[in-house]
């Protein structure tokens, strides 16, 4: 069962990070803590997938800059920020990001109106420069590398 | 067509006339809310090609098409002398990036030709009619036609 806010008045405290040089914004409720992990923290995986160990838990990482296309897969884990976030289910993830900018409320604008829905992303909101800034779902964004498969473009299908 | 025909400057449409490319276009005032020029738009992840991204307009966040893309022409190489026409069309706001606006004109409902019979998808979706002025054609475009349609929530 779910319920759903209005979207327009609701304020939120969230993070603001630097995502391959896009700021977006990640809900703090989501956050369990924030590590900078040393490179030997860093494990791959075969199947491509980096976990990062964490007080001897192991943590399947998720680059976000990968997950919105704004760059190729890094190579470079050990230069990341991770944000640990808990989904629904107790699984843990760790949230690649650029960099911390700092944290704030941010008043939460749809998206949806206007637009529609980007996968991945809760809403959006401005911040104090005038620009517009995307809050991350990240429940929605770990299940696009979940399937870790490139992302089908259903408006580009319907367009010619 | 006739061309004597006089009508009444009530029946006449207003046209918002700018430049695309290399080419003339109008869309009916009536959707026009305002004449901005470009500022920097918030990348949106997962969109198509001719959605340019987001920008803040006065606390609304709207969308911004490069129109040149969107009707088939090649991108909108950035400058500062692009301007955005930010359209009202059902209650969806969406800016569109074109090269300038040029002029607004008054044109009879007769003065409008139905769009030569041509086989480009692009044209045959997107233009509703042609209009002769001077020496140049404006393209009459179907608004709704260009907006970026309204993605629907994913389902998974």
């Amino acid at each position: 069962m779910s319920i759903s806010l209005p979207l327009t008045l609701a304020v939120l405290d969230g993070m603001v990070v630097d995502v391959a040089g896009q700021t977006m914004v990640v809900p703090i409720a989501t956050i369990v803590e924030t590590i900078r992990p040393e490179a030997g923290d860093l494990h791959r995986l075969a199947d491509g997938m980096t976990v990062v160990a964490v007080r001897g838990r192991f943590i399947p990482v998720v680059d976000l800059g990968h997950v919105f296309k704004f760059r190729e897969a890094t190579k470079t884990y050990s230069d990341l920020v991770y944000l640990l976030v808990e989904s629904d289910h107790q699984q843990m993830w760790a949230l690649a990001v650029d960099r911390i900018h700092d944290q704030r409320q941010v008043v939460i604008k749809g998206l949806e109106g206007n637009y529609g829905h980007v996968p991945g992303v809760a809403a959006a909101t401005i911040l104090g420069d005038g620009k517009v800034a995307l809050i991350i779902d990240p429940e929605e964004a770990v299940q696009r590398t979940d399937a870790d498969q490139p992302v089908p473009d259903h408006s580009q299908l319907k367009d010619c | 067509m006739q061309a004597n025909v006089k009508t009444l400057p009530d029946d006449e449409r207003e046209l918002v006339t700018f430049r695309v490319g290399e080419q003339d276009f109008c869309i009916d005032i009536i959707y026009v809310r305002e004449i901005r020029s470009w500022t920097p738009a918030t990348v949106l992840p997962h969109a198509p090609d001719y959605v340019l991204g987001v920008i803040n307009l006065r606390g609304a966040i709207v969308p911004i098409v490069d129109l040149a893309r969107r009707l088939g022409l090649p991108k909108t190489m950035l400058g500062d002398r692009h301007v955005i026409v930010i359209a009202v069309v059902a209650d969806q706001t969406v800016g569109f990036l074109v090269d300038a606006v040029s002029d607004i004109i008054g044109v009879a409902p007769s003065a409008i030709q139905p769009t030569p019979d041509v086989t480009a998808q692009t044209t045959r979706m997107f233009i509703r009619g042609v209009i002769a002025l001077e020496d140049r054609m404006l393209r009459l475009i179907d608004i709704s036609a260009v907006l970026p349609p309204l993605v629907e929530q994913a389902a998974s």
